[in-house]
């Protein structure tokens, strides 16, 4: 972003691409990049595509359409963005919270961590794809939104939510890894 | 209106609809309705906690059916559970699948391999590929985390039980977790080493193999172990266990969950001294109580030299023969470590064939049986559902260890009062409501005043304001209280407890007692005549004139008395005054009949043999007159002999008859002439045994759930560790011999004249410890590096009194002589007072106990000295 920081502004009235462009709010994307996905509300959240730039910033809203304003935090990746390793840091973020009570959260966190780190770094199958969603949906069964879960606290179907959505939005950016043997854009 | 309290709800599980018990966990109901739900993490016997997750169900709620976990969820009125729907199976085998995903699958070196729930719900539920192609977590593997506990850290699957028991059942702070996500690992303390009494227990309940005993690794295999029930005798809770074994060489020993003793858990003494019972044959140190007695032997030109049965028999009969000429002049002393079988035998041959009423099971160190006998009796169960219990016993961890684990539990999660009379250190400190601070020779003006309201007298370690708490706790009659009642101090003289039980008994008429006597089979050899009051089936002979223990021992000195027939070996390992034992030893003609060797045998002209547990049938009783099986699961060694077959041959050898053959036929003969359950426990399919006197111990046990105890095959897959024999028709429980009516049998109360303080003296506090050099740990080298050096324990008052720094080696000098000990800071023994441990120094010779003995007076007391 070319301004990025922290806003006040009221609910509803605004819209994703008023909050990103709006010159007294973000300003614009960085050297004029197009938007990839928006991370709507905190790295929990379940990523929402460019298509959705003018849904407005309300709870319902977004609910309605699979994801959550929740922290707030809106994360903005721009078209250079690599999604699998964005996704992998992600995870790795809640690979290192689990609490490690729960068998899902625990192993799943680190798992899918370990996958998603192979996907990004070299080593990445076709069928790695396939395994992470269902790792995901062994941890939030359905992969619904609002989500279910199998573990003790939320933290755990906070997991899938970036993989699930990098892999149903950019299938190929994942492939791409595959062939390439590691991050592309390396 | 009356409001009716539901005790069933009615619940919809798979379709099916079921009634089940008000509030409980729906892992449970369902089980018991025949829908078993898979789980690692859950326990019957703890709190649930949900973290493995294994047990997910779906539950119809207000937003549709969610996945929660049935060990976590108490049963609603109107719930609707499905336990096997495509959603619970695809939860229930990603949890298995991410639970195998750091699992080393190492079960072919593994112990717990071919009994671990982790296979057993792998091969039932498992995919039989994996999916995991990361580096699983690594670890060091097997870190020793104790004495006689390994973690291999790698295997853990994180289900928290070990932790768990340890902070919640054992109240042990020497493991936890530690870390977080999927590098958090079972941690032991970093300055505490895992060596809890308790420790055993976790292995025991680890759902995989990543806690093993030390003893037990790798010295077996699952498939090719034999199992029967029994009781373990190596204190007297009479906890339930799962002998294991090899061909004829013993492997393990389990705790099977019995509801009202011992819950599944057993303390480390009693799971791992199975060593002592099988190795050690070929040793020939007879003075050692490792060695293990194997043939008959005579002592030939002062060498105890094997023979066979029938001359060791006649050399037996000839000195029992040659005493008998002289009145009085033969007796017995122990059979704490019979089995109720063996000792009606050996009652019957003395009293019968001897006609001696001189016989004593024992050691000076109990309480008058009498007086025990006329106490309104309480039951483990009882004492820990008890609203006030009031212990006057030792520290009940070192002496009863899994009755200390029934009243930390009654006390931490029930929230019942404990009133601990505190006469040293105690692990119930913590958790006690009230620690009334008793010096030696206190405890009866204590009982005095709490029952007479009077105020303390002075120069008393109590004070007015816990009199006044401990008054209000046990209430006006005594109702729903329970007292706990042992021998905390070997130093002190009986009467004084005695006397404050007695006090207690005939103020408080509502309350009930708990016997704590803590040596084996003590309370069944009592029950079966083994003093010299008492008489088989609880009854009594006021009038009689025998000795007991101390009595005997001082008519072998004055030579009243020429032979001693020892029923095990271990007298000397037991009485306080091993000075004058010894000395009445000495000039005694001693025929031992025991299965283990022992200091007391340098003074046995004549060696019997006999089986040891494991090695025979029969029956027991525990403290609270509990009746429950022994089994027989191996061999005896060499040519040693069950005690009914030598007290028979004995009777023979001088030409009369007990009048028993056989285990089987004494038990009936018990139960038939007495009334006392014996035959009956055995052939009732009644597991937890029947408590005398009583008709409610009906409980019969529900079917063992292989993931809350792996490694124990239920009973009903293995049988019944019963004998066969006939079923005594009538309900023999009922018609035991009535106790005394009321304690006036006993008399006047004695008058204690307890010496007056003298500021340059401590009283002396003689306490037991589990771990101790009795036979149970000196034949067992995986317990050896548990027994602790004696030290001398002091408050700090005292400490700075004698201007004494912890650690240093001071000069003890009591009536008899002094000893050198190091001396240890302890705020749990009372100003004024000092502690040593009981069986950990040695019998004989420099450190001996008998020397800070005053065997003339009511209490001991000791100088210290620092040079």
């Amino acid at each position: 972003m070319n301004n990025p920081g922290v806003y006040e502004i009221e609910m509803v009235k605004n819209t994703f691409r008023d909050l990103i462009y709006d010159p007294q709010l973000g300003g614009g994307v960085f050297e004029d990049r197009a938007v990839k996905a928006i991370i709507p509300g905190g790295v929990s959240a379940p990523w929402f595509g460019p298509e959705l730039l003018d849904l407005p910033l309300g709870q319902d809203e977004v609910g309605e359409k699979g994801s959550m304003l929740g922290s707030g935090s809106v994360v903005v990746l721009d078209e250079t963005t690599c999604v699998v390793r964005a996704a992998w840091r992600i995870t790795k973020f809640f690979s290192r919270e689990s609490c490690g009570q729960c068998t899902p959260c625990r192993e799943g966190s680190g798992w899918i961590e370990r996958a998603m780190y192979r996907l990004e770094h070299g080593g990445g199958r076709m069928e790695d794809m396939d395994l992470l969603l269902d790792l995901c949906d062994n941890i939030a069964p359905g992969l619904s939104w609002p989500p279910q879960q199998t573990t003790i606290c939320v933290l755990g179907s906070s997991i899938p939510s970036s993989v699930h959505s990098a892999i149903k939005m950019f299938p190929d950016d994942f492939k791409a890894h595959v062939l390439h043997g590691g991050c592309p854009h390396d | 209106m009356t409001d009716v309290i539901r005790t069933t709800v009615s619940i919809t599980v798979n379709g099916r609809e079921l009634e089940v018990k008000t509030g409980e966990l729906l892992i449970d109901a369902a089980e018991r309705a025949g829908e078993y739900i898979p789980r690692f993490c859950y326990h019957p016997r703890m709190e649930p906690v949900g973290m493995c997750r294994m047990c997910l169900v779906e539950v119809e709620g207000p937003r549709g059916a969610t996945l929660q976990p049935a060990c976590y969820l108490h049963v609603n009125d109107g719930m609707s559970v499905c336990t096997n729907s495509e959603k619970v199976k695809k939860a229930q085998d990603g949890v298995l699948e991410f639970l195998l995903a750091n699992h080393p699958l190492d079960c072919p070196i593994c112990d717990k391999g071919g009994e671990c729930p982790l296979q057993d719900q792998t091969l039932a539920h498992g995919s039989g590929e994996t999916r995991f192609v990361e580096e699983k977590r690594h670890f060091v593997k097997p870190i020793e985390i104790g004495e006689l506990v390994l973690l291999d850290r790698e295997r853990c699957i994180q289900c928290a039980r070990c932790t768990r028991f340890s902070a919640e059942v054992a109240g042990d702070t020497e493991i936890a977790f530690s870390g977080r996500g999927d590098l958090i690992e079972v941690a032991p303390s970093p300055d505490k080493p895992f060596n809890s009494v308790f420790s055993g227990n976790t292995v025991q309940i680890c759902p995989v193999g990543a806690l093993t005993a030390k003893p037990y690794r790798f010295s077996a295999r699952p498939w090719d172990l034999e199992q029967v029930e029994s009781t373990c005798t190596t204190c007297a809770v009479g906890c339930r266990i799962a002998v294991q074994s090899s061909g004829n060489r013993l492997t393990r020993v389990l705790g099977v969950d019995s509801d009202p003793v011992n819950h599944g858990w057993l303390c480390d003494k009693g799971r791992f001294t199975l060593d002592s019972v099988d190795q050690n044959a070929d040793a020939t140190d007879v003075l050692d109580p490792a060695t293990r007695m194997v043939a008959p032997m005579v002592r030939v030109n002062g060498v105890l030299e094997p023979v066979s049965w029938g001359e060791a028999l006649d050399a037996a009969a000839k000195i029992l023969r040659d005493a008998s000429a002289t009145p009085e002049g033969v007796g017995a002393i122990g059979g704490a470590s019979l089995t109720n079988e063996g000792a009606f035998a050996w009652e019957r041959f003395v009293r019968g064939v001897l006609g001696s009423d001189n016989l004593d099971a024992q050691f000076g160190d109990g309480l008058d049986p009498v007086l025990l006998q006329a106490l309104p009796r309480a039951t483990i169960d009882e004492t820990a559902s008890a609203k006030t219990v009031v212990t006057l016993t030792g520290d009940l961890r070192e002496e009863l260890p899994i009755l200390f684990l029934r009243l930390r539990e009654s006390a931490v999660r029930d929230h019942h009062a404990i009133v601990e009379f505190a006469f040293g250190p105690s692990a119930l400190r913590p958790v006690a409501r009230l620690s009334l601070v008793v010096r030696p020779g206190e405890a009866h003006l204590a009982a005095r005043c709490i029952a007479d309201r009077a105020d303390a007298p002075t120069g008393v370690a109590f004070t007015n304001e816990e009199l006044f708490e401990a008054r209000r706790l046990i209430g006006e009659s005594g109702e729903g209280v329970v007292f706990v009642v042992g021998r905390p101090n070997v130093a002190e003289d009986p009467r004084v407890l005695e006397d404050a039980i007695r006090r207690f008994a005939e103020r408080f008429p509502d309350a009930k007692f708990l016997v704590a006597l803590r040596r084996s089979n003590v309370a069944g050899a009592l029950d079966m005549g083994l003093s010299p009051r008492l008489r088989p089936g609880r009854g009594f002979e006021l009038t009689s004139k025998g000795r007991d223990t101390l009595g005997q021992l001082e008519a072998l000195r004055r030579g009243d008395q020429k032979a001693l027939l020892l029923l095990g070996g271990s007298l000397l390992g037991n009485v306080a005054d091993v000075v004058g034992a010894t000395s009445a030893l000495e000039k005694a003609s001693v025929i031992a009949v025991t299965g283990h060797g022992g200091p007391s045998l340098a003074f046995a002209d004549v060696v019997l043999p006999a089986a040891v547990a494991h090695e025979r049938s029969g029956t027991v009783t525990n403290i609270e007159g509990r009746v429950s099986a022994v089994a027989a699961k191996i061999v005896a060694p060499g040519s040693a002999w069950p005690d009914v077959a030598i007290a028979a041959e004995l009777a023979e050898q001088l030409g009369q008859s007990i009048g028993l053959t056989s285990v089987e036929q004494t038990a009936k003969t018990i139960e038939e002439s007495t009334g006392y359950p014996a035959l009956s426990v055995a052939n009732d399919e009644l597991h937890d045994g029947a408590v005398v006197g009583r008709l409610d111990a009906t409980s019969l046990r529900h079917a063992l759930d292989p993931m809350a105890f792996p490694g124990i095959r239920s009973a009903e897959s293995v049988g019944l560790a019963s004998y066969t024999g006939a079923t005594v028709e009538t309900n023999a429980v009922d018609s035991v011999h009535t106790r005394p009516a009321t304690l006036d049998v006993l008399g006047h109360a004695p008058n204690l004249e307890v010496p007056l303080a003298d500021a340059y003296s401590l009283r002396l506090v003689v306490s037991r410890r589990l771990y101790d050099r009795g036979v149970a740990m000196q034949g067992s080298p995986a317990l050896d590096n548990l027994i602790k050096a004696t030290t001398l324990s002091l408050n700090h008052v005292d400490l700075d009194r004698l201007g004494v720094e912890a650690g240093a080696i001071v000069r003890v000098t009591g009536a008899q002589g002094s000893v050198r000990l190091a001396v240890q800071l302890n705020e749990e023994v009372a100003r004024g007072s000092a502690d040593v441990a009981f069986g950990t120094l040695s019998a004989t010779g420099e450190d001996a106990l008998a020397a800070l003995l005053d065997p003339t007076s009511v209490i001991s007391q000791v100088r210290v000295e620092t040079r």
